[in-house]
């Protein structure tokens, strides 16, 4: 499925004196179609995540639509977008994001079990997205005993238990060393050639070797 | 396993010190007539559940310091008699006072009672523990 | 899985869920605490009044000066005085006087091991209003002579012989419990009590030395007729009688019902004082353990969590821990209250019933739903905050 911005724009409303209005994206528009793996970089405060935020449902935007397919995200009440995003949208998020009372493993299977059960299936996928990940022996253990790449680690497969269509990474190798990222970044690949559509934010000179596509972002616009 | 049984050892053991302290001071009988000067009854009720508390004090410490778990689990288990019984002593093996709401009766024997289930409760609970760890080895 | 969420929430942090729950079984055990004396002292001010059963009683002029009078019958403290028999005869010309019936007093000696001063109180079987409604209750038969009839705090039963000044009695019913100093009563017929009163003179323990018990009774008890009020009657009879003194039951126990108001307004106040605090803590409590998860939550929009997940995951945290510790607070309140009732009534020197086993339950059921409700309450205003979390925002916050 095909993941459309139109024209979407988001101003914060900074506070101080007055209330003044500032952009943090303007009007844009960006296509995230199946496998293939876009890389969006820019300096800080370019509004890269508040644009991947807009995208994945999370923020809504000041103007403009997003369309997964067919379907107006920013049209659906609450439960439904939230469901939504669970099944189709897997984010990583930027920093360190485990659920401390849960172990690696139930902090993966989360997302199954936020509207059920997860079935033996899900939690086969979850040995197996473990494997891959190399974090298979730390399964049982708790996220405060992990170092930052296998957290990272943890936070992808997260993502992708759900077999989500459309993949963000908000700068998924921020605190890693040069071996995790490259592993991070083969792994974001090859999930894209098995079909999703996968955007990086990322500062990573070497993204660019992993990307079908490449953008940059200045001052709250896309440069081609 | 080990841990918990030592936990609730020293449960008891401290309810058992709180009885026997407890029924000389807070909760002890009435005290003597004030014309005759003599004793009633209840007061002999105190000085038994004095004596039966003492030995349930010194049983739970040889419990606590006990190492093998079987040995602690006969001796928790020989708690819980013991207990029970000091729970009766007030008023069924040893008539208290005429009326009920004198101390005797409205202090010494509810807390008497609660205590000695607390102790019992915990001996049997310890005792259960030790038989469960010697069943796993 | 949601509600295994929160309880792995809980059991993540075990020393703050111990301290939200010690704080919901703190309100909770105040709580019960409260509404069982509150309620024990209603109980027992009715049924005091209940027992008194009749609207004036008129004894010796002496027993009203020396209070003994009102001791004996609130105070449980024992104690006999006796007047003319001839009073009877005068007090029952007055107008008004409806019903009308003496009773004879007397207290047991400490003689004897085992023996505490009881209070006796005879009543005459045939004009009676006052007791023997109250005894059929338990026994539905006359009393035989040496048959006795025992307050519930004695420690006799029936079938049980007592000895007063030599006479040997038969327990012949026991009352039930009535929180009040008649718990520690006995009471005979007439004549019985006469056969005792007799032997104690006889024996010289009697302070009344000369008297003749046929001669003299030691209170009348009177209930008027519709024609005059008890406030006329009264007046009436401490007009023509000067060494007696009338007196409304209703006067004598207001000094108690005033009390019991007193007592009654500072447990509200206290329990007042320890919900608003314990609500505030809760409050604070639970927006500090959600604050400190505020990423967490996120994370969980992150994943899908539509907002009223959010809200019902911080819910059923706080639902939990409210059950669990006022389930606890409501036990250890009951293992207090229950048992040490008798201690109560001593400390608050009050007539104090407990209640019944039925509303002791409702009782505990409406502290369970206020402690757990106010726990909910406070638990909602961070649910309500968590729902609206701006997750864009926090989630870029640490970066």
């Amino acid at each position: 499925m095909v993941l459309k911005g139109e024209g979407i724009a988001k101003e914060f409303i900074r506070e101080g004196r007055g209330t003044n209005r500032f952009p943090a994206v303007s009007d844009t528009d960006i296509e995230l179609a199946p496998g293939t793996l876009t890389v969006l970089s820019g300096r800080s405060g370019s509004g890269k995540t508040t644009l991947l935020n807009m995208l994945s449902g999370l923020l809504p935007p000041t103007r403009g639509r997003v369309l997964l397919g067919e379907q107006d995200l920013y049209s659906l009440p609450d439960r439904e977008l939230s469901r939504l995003r669970n099944e189709k949208i897997g984010v990583i998020p930027q920093g360190q994001t485990a659920i401390h009372s849960l172990t690696v493993s139930e902090n993966i299977l989360l997302p199954c079990a936020l509207y059920g059960k997860p079935d033996k299936s899900a939690e086969a996928y979850a040995a197996k997205l473990m494997e891959q990940l190399d974090i298979a022996p730390l399964a049982g253990v708790r996220p405060s005993e992990l170092s930052g790449g296998e957290l990272r680690r943890m936070a992808i497969a997260r993502a992708l238990i759900r077999r989500p269509e459309i993949i963000f990474a908000d700068e998924p190798t921020g605190d890693l060393d040069d071996e995790n990222t490259a592993a991070v970044f083969d792994f974001l690949r090859s999930t894209a050639h098995e079909g999703a559509a996968v955007l990086v934010v990322t500062h990573e000179a070497s993204a660019g070797d992993y990307a079908d596509r490449q953008l940059v972002m200045k001052a709250g616009k896309i440069d081609i | 396993m080990k841990k918990l049984q030592t936990i609730f050892g020293i449960l008891s053991g401290a309810l058992s010190l709180v009885l026997t302290i407890g029924v000389k001071t807070f909760f002890s009988a009435c005290d003597h007539m004030t014309d005759t000067g003599a004793y009633m009854s209840c007061h002999w009720a105190e000085q038994a559940v004095f004596a039966i508390s003492l030995v349930l004090c010194v049983t739970s410490v040889a419990m606590v310091l006990m190492r093998d778990p079987k040995m602690r689990s006969g001796l928790a288990m020989a708690m819980v008699p013991q207990a029970v019984i000091t729970m009766l002593i007030p008023n069924v093996f040893i008539n208290l006072c005429m009326k009920t709401d004198m101390q005797c009766h409205s202090v010494m024997r509810p807390a008497v009672m609660l205590l000695c289930g607390g102790i019992a409760v915990c001996a049997a609970i310890a005792a259960f523990l030790g038989i469960k760890a010697k069943e796993k080895a | 899985m949601l509600h295994s969420l929160a309880l792995k929430n809980l059991r993540g942090k075990p020393g703050r869920t111990a301290v939200l729950m010690i704080l919901t079984a703190l309100l909770a055990l105040t709580v019960i605490s409260g509404t069982i004396i509150v309620s024990s002292l209603r109980s027992g001010l009715s049924s005091l009044e209940d027992r008194l059963g009749a609207e004036i009683m008129v004894v010796p002029y002496e027993a009203t000066t020396k209070k003994s009078f009102e001791n004996i019958l609130l105070q449980g403290s024992t104690g006999y005085f006796y007047m003319d028999k001839s009073v009877m005869d005068q007090v029952s010309e007055t107008e008004g006087i409806g019903e009308l019936s003496a009773q004879f007093y007397l207290a047991s000696t400490s003689s004897g091991c085992c023996s505490i001063p009881v209070q006796l109180i005879g009543f005459d079987p045939e004009t009676d209003f006052t007791i023997q409604p109250w005894i059929r209750r338990s026994f539905n038969e006359p009393l035989k002579e040496n048959d006795i009839v025992i307050g519930n705090d004695l420690n006799a039963f029936v079938g049980d012989t007592l000895q007063f000044y030599g006479v040997d009695c038969r327990v012949a019913a026991k009352l039930e419990k009535t929180g009040t100093s008649f718990d520690t009563t006995v009471f005979t017929g007439f004549d019985t009590i006469k056969k005792m009163t007799r032997a104690s003179i006889d024996k010289g323990l009697n302070t009344y030395k000369g008297v003749d018990p046929e001669a003299v009774v030691s209170c009348l008890l009177i209930n008027t007729s519709d024609e005059r009020s008890p406030e006329e009657v009264v007046n009436d009879t401490n007009l023509h009688n000067k060494k007696v003194r009338a007196v409304r039951t209703k006067e004598m126990i207001s000094g108690v019902s005033d009390s019991l108001g007193g007592v009654s307004r500072i447990v509200g106040i206290l329990m007042a004082a320890v919900w608003v605090l314990g609500g505030v803590i809760l409050l604070l409590a639970f927006t500090m353990s959600v604050n400190e998860r505020k990423k967490e939550f996120a994370v969980m929009r992150v994943i899908g969590a539509s907002r009223g997940l959010l809200a019902r995951t911080v819910m059923s945290e706080a639902l939990a821990v409210g059950l669990f510790g006022s389930l606890i607070g409501i036990a250890l309140g009951l293992f207090i209250m229950l048992p040490f009732a008798g201690a109560a009534e001593q400390l608050l020197a009050m007539p104090y019933l407990l209640p019944s086993a039925g509303k002791t339950a409702a009782l505990a059921a409406a502290a369970l739903a206020v402690s757990v409700l106010t726990g909910a309450l406070t638990a909602a205003v961070s649910a309500y905050r968590i729902s609206r979390l701006d997750t864009g925002v926090i989630l870029r916050g640490d970066n």
